[in-house]
């Protein structure tokens, strides 16, 4: 499996502390079926002020520790960058890192505040859209706006966009009403792909196969296997 | 870790009706507003419950078990039996009406010695106030009389007996309460046996009544009978009356007897009368008596007849051969004449019998007659003195049946009223109880509880639909028809006096509240992402809602990014030059300086540490702000500091009070307002959003002030709190 959505680069945001923590992390997610992991360090103005080459060269790292640790897991570079208006300068400054390309459009991560849909933010999408990104919508069944009411991610959605839904919300990790959305998101077919968002062990491990049985038993094997295999590596296999 | 990944998960069912929900939510959100008044009423009222029910005097009941029998009724016909029921019923409840009577309570009263002796009046220390008062308005309590004091133990009795029949039993069980337990019981007991006594008596009284009557009504017919009996023999005696029997026979025989008599005496007369009448008859008219019956069956008249024909048969034969003169015939001639004259004697002889038989007849008759008169006479006192003896016998008969009836009754009453049965008895005397029966203490605290519960509860909802303030997001949006910008959450230090949170934002990087400001920072720029918004109005609908406190952050949070201008066009009640200064001295002059050509503004202009934020102050304040916020030096000095600027924060007047803000909103490219979670009242927010949009200002949203964290996210769904729970336990909050 491959995860487009995880937190194991060290040191960098709230994810991972250090080195040793992300190997750990990084033997659980084999441990859990994932074999190529795209490293998505929070990118917001103010919080996180992570650098795309900083990023890089982190993941570069990351990646000759784990095979040094024999650890057989493929990282690439990206991140997950919160909704501002930061972000049209970091496009036009190519400061923003992708999480890859799909239909010749770059695949941007793009994290909504937890507590609501800002307003504008489907003005964005559109902006976005104009100049060649296809962003994805990170966890929006964990958003307390769409958890509140699921019909105000329609302005969004309006636009050209994916919705990545995290794995343990379908298996019901995230409480009753994040499981329901997510389901429903599911049913609609508007959910991209699902990824782990792994922060830690212990809370949010980097673990896909839960919500792929749950899916698997739900919509089928093949939809299962679209969400957790087909669709990441279609958008970000040429990285590894 | 909650996943468990055995359990087959279900697609979680679509959400609930919103408008049904809706109603519970809103219920469920006022509970939890004022859950810790309502926590405290209740305990309150259970507290002070509980001092009153620990204050109150113990009281035990005692109760006693009796079984009260019924006679069986007997049956003949189904109407007996489908009215039994009902009859038992009545029987019943005309018990337990008897047992809770005041004979009973008296009976109880007397048996126990109650009321005790009058306790001995302690003269009581002279009351100030008493004295103080005209005399006879409060008269001194007067112990109570002898009958008070019995009339209210027995009423006190009669009120404390608690009757509880057994369901389909003949059983009743007889409560008392009293403060002494073992009171208690002596009353309970006291009862049933008074009950019992109370009715043996009743029974005793009333076959009492019945032989007394009895009694009287046997010797009136005593009296009667004797005298009945006296009469009967008095009479005996005066009429010399032995045997009752042969009176009536003897003259019965002879009034027939001499009646025949009579008859045949009549007859004989009237056979002599008519032949006396023929013989009367024939000597008138000188007929020949001979041929009269009466006189020819005389034997002698039939010879002197037969004679005589025989003499003239001889004359006739003699004559036919003799002459008249031969002897022979001479001699029978003489002898015929001799006959005749035997036969007229003999005739006569024989008609004057007849006459002396006649009149021997007639003097029998007469004789008769008068005898049978008497005889009747004689017969009809007789049978008067019998019909006298019969009444009197009668009465005598009667008399004595009616006394004997009576006796017999007497007797039978007499018997059954010695041997008397109770219908009830005991089947259990009442046991010295353990615990009191009131006060029950669990179930006052209890009840307090609940009351003080249903108390709080419903002032909450009083409160709650009297507080018309704005609530969080979805009301703000719902009533002001304007989009939520974000949410700033109460801050702990806002009560200083500091003026903290309009710093907050520079010094807290990772707080919640600061994200809140990161929120609206997006949600400001991100609404007008093509041409951003260079001027941007912060107005509310009072002071003290955080217009200040938005505007400064806000102004902090873009000046990350790009240049930014905060100023602070509040000319009534200027904050932000003061609490910029962070304690430094702040600069005196500022924007109404800057306008009225006293000052330039690289002068007042205030750069603010690690940031591209300038500020600047209200400067003097002018006696008519608004006069100079409407100026034309104004919009062109604004004007000229836009074009230096990415963009300028404007901090002003709230916009209900005065019109600085609609005067500004038209300058402004952006207008946001604030508004203060559970204080702003909705029509005041209404009326103030009203009046900007009437001025065509671009409201871009609202930002709800001090939200109170749980309250505010307790919101739409139940399961809400919990999910906020899920966000701190992985981590969300801990960053900050």
């Amino acid at each position: 499996m491959i995860d487009l959505h995880c937190h194991l680069l060290p040191g960098i945001d709230d994810g991972s502390p250090d080195l040793a923590t992300s190997l750990e992390l990084a033997r659980f997610a084999v441990a859990d079926g994932i074999t190529h992991a795209v490293c998505t360090p929070h990118v917001h103005a103010g919080r996180w002020e992570n650098q795309k080459p900083a990023i890089e060269a982190l993941c570069s790292e990351f990646q000759d520790a784990l095979d040094q640790a024999s650890i057989s897991l493929k990282v690439a570079p990206a991140a997950e960058v919160r909704i501002g208006a930061e972000i049209m300068d970091l496009l036009f400054t190519d400061q923003l890192p992708f999480l890859g390309e799909l239909d010749g459009k770059r695949v941007l991560l793009l994290e909504l505040p937890h507590g609501q849909i800002p307003v504008g933010a489907d003005n964005l999408v559109r902006w976005l859209n104009s100049q060649g990104v296809w962003p994805l919508i990170a966890h929006p069944e964990r958003n307390k706006d769409v958890i509140r009411d699921p019909a105000r991610l329609d302005a969004i959605l309006q636009h050209d966009c994916g919705l990545q839904v995290t794995a343990d919300s379908v298996a019901g990790g995230f409480g009753p009403m994040a499981q329901q959305r997510a389901i429903e998101l599911l049913e609609q077919g508007l959910v991209t792909l699902i990824a782990s968002d792994a922060h830690n062990l212990e809370h949010r491990p980097p673990r896909l196969s839960a919500g792929y049985k749950v899916i698997k038993q739900v919509f089928g094997e093949q939809q299962a296997d679209d969400l957790v295999m087909n669709m990441p590596w279609s958008i970000a296999g040429a990285r590894f | 870790m909650d996943y468990r990944p055995q359990e087959p998960i279900q697609p979680p069912t679509a959400s609930e009706d919103a408008g049904a929900g809706f109603d519970i939510r809103a219920l469920l959100r006022v509970l939890y507003k004022y859950k810790w008044g309502i926590v405290g009423l209740s305990l309150l009222t259970a507290v002070l419950a509980g001092l009153w029910v620990f204050n109150q005097v113990h009281i035990y009941r005692a109760t006693s078990v009796l079984l009260i029998e019924r006679e069986a009724p007997k049956f003949v016909s189904l109407d007996d039996i489908y009215g039994a029921s009902a009859a038992h019923w009545e029987y019943y409840q005309t018990q337990y009406e008897i047992l809770r009577s005041r004979p009973i309570a008296e009976r109880v009263a007397r048996r126990l010695g109650l009321p005790g002796p009058a306790p001995v009046a302690t003269p009581r220390a002279a009351e100030g106030w008493r004295s103080l008062l005209p005399e006879g308005w409060f008269p001194e309590p007067q112990p109570p009389s002898e009958e008070d004091r019995w009339e209210g133990t027995v009423s006190g009795i009669q009120n404390g007996i608690i009757v509880t029949p057994v369901r389909n039993s003949q059983l009743v069980r007889i409560s008392t309460e009293s403060s002494d337990p073992a009171e208690a019981v002596r009353r309970a007991n006291a009862v049933v046996d008074a009950y019992i006594a109370e009715d043996l008596e009743g029974r005793l009284q009333m076959t009492q009544t019945a032989s007394n009557w009895l009694m009287e009504r046997l010797q009136t017919l005593k009296e009667k009978l004797d005298e009945s009996e006296m009469a009967l023999q008095t009479f005996r005696e005066q009429e010399s009356l032995i045997d009752v029997g042969g009176v009536g026979t003897l003259p019965a025989q002879e009034l027939a007897l001499t009646t025949t008599n009579l008859a045949e005496a009549r007859e004989e007369r009237a056979e002599k009368e008519a032949a006396l009448e023929q013989i009367r008859r024939a000597r008138a008219s000188g007929a020949s008596m001979a041929a009269i019956p009466a006189v020819l069956s005389d034997l002698s008249v039939q010879r002197a007849r037969q004679d005589e024909s025989d003499a003239e048969s001889t004359v006739q034969e003699l004559g036919t051969r003799y002459g008249p003169l031969h002897p022979k015939m001479i001699a029978a001639q003489r002898e015929l004449e001799s006959a005749r004259e035997v036969l007229t004697e003999r005739v006569n002889t024989v008609a004057s019998s007849i006459e002396a038989d006649y009149r021997t007849a007639l003097s029998a008759e007469q004789q008769l007659a008068a005898q049978l008169g008497s005889i009747k006479d004689d017969a009809q006192v007789i049978s008067r003195k019998q019909n006298r003896l019969r009444t009197l016998e009668r009465e005598v008969e009667q008399n004595r049946q009616l006394y004997e009836l009576f006796q017999t009754q007497f007797k039978e009453v007499d018997a059954s009223g010695g041997v008397q049965t109770a219908n009830a008895r005991v089947i259990e005397y009442a046991s010295t109880p353990k615990t009191p029966v009131r006060p029950n203490r669990k179930r006052t605290v209890m009840v307090g509880f609940v009351l003080g519960l249903l108390l709080s509860i419903g002032l909450a909802f009083l409160l709650d639909h009297l507080d018309a303030t704005l609530k969080g997001q979805e009301d703000v949006e719902r009533r002001l028809g304007l989009p939520v910008l974000g949410l700033l959450p109460l801050l702990k230090t806002e009560h200083d006096k500091d003026l903290s949170p309009i710093r907050h934002f520079s010094e807290n990087t990772r707080s919640t509240f600061s994200e809140a400001i990161r929120t609206i920072r997006t949600s400001v720029l991100l609404s007008a992402i093509d041409t951003p918004h260079k001027i941007v109005l912060v107005t509310s609908s009072m002071p003290g809602e955080g217009k200040t406190t938005l505007a400064t952050n806000l102004a902090h949070a873009l000046g990350q990014m790009k240049s930014v201008l905060l100023i602070d066009a509040d000319m009534r009640r200027p904050m932000v030059g003061k609490a910029m200064a962070k304690g430094n001295k702040p600069i005196q002059k500022g924007l109404s300086d800057v306008i009225s050509g006293e000052a330039k503004f690289a002068e007042c202009v205030r750069s603010v540490d690690n940031s591209e934020l300038k500020v600047l102050s209200s400067g003097t304040i002018p006696p008519n702000p608004l006069e100079i916020l409407s100026s034309k030096r104004f919009s062109e000095a604004l004007q000229q500091m836009s074009s230096h600027f990415d963009h300028i924060v404007i901090d002003c007047a709230p916009a209900l009070a005065v019109s600085d803000a609609l005067v500004l909103s038209k300058m402004a490219s952006a207008v946001v307002y604030v508004v203060r979670s559970d204080r702003t009242p909705y029509k005041l927010a209404q009326t103030g959003v009203g009046r900007l949009r009437r001025v065509n200002a671009n409201l871009i949203g609202a930002v709800v002030n001090r939200v109170v964290a749980r309250s505010a996210r307790y919101g739409k769904y139940s399961g809400y709190y919990q999910y906020d729970q899920y966000y701190a336990d992985y981590g969300y909050h801990t960053r900050s």
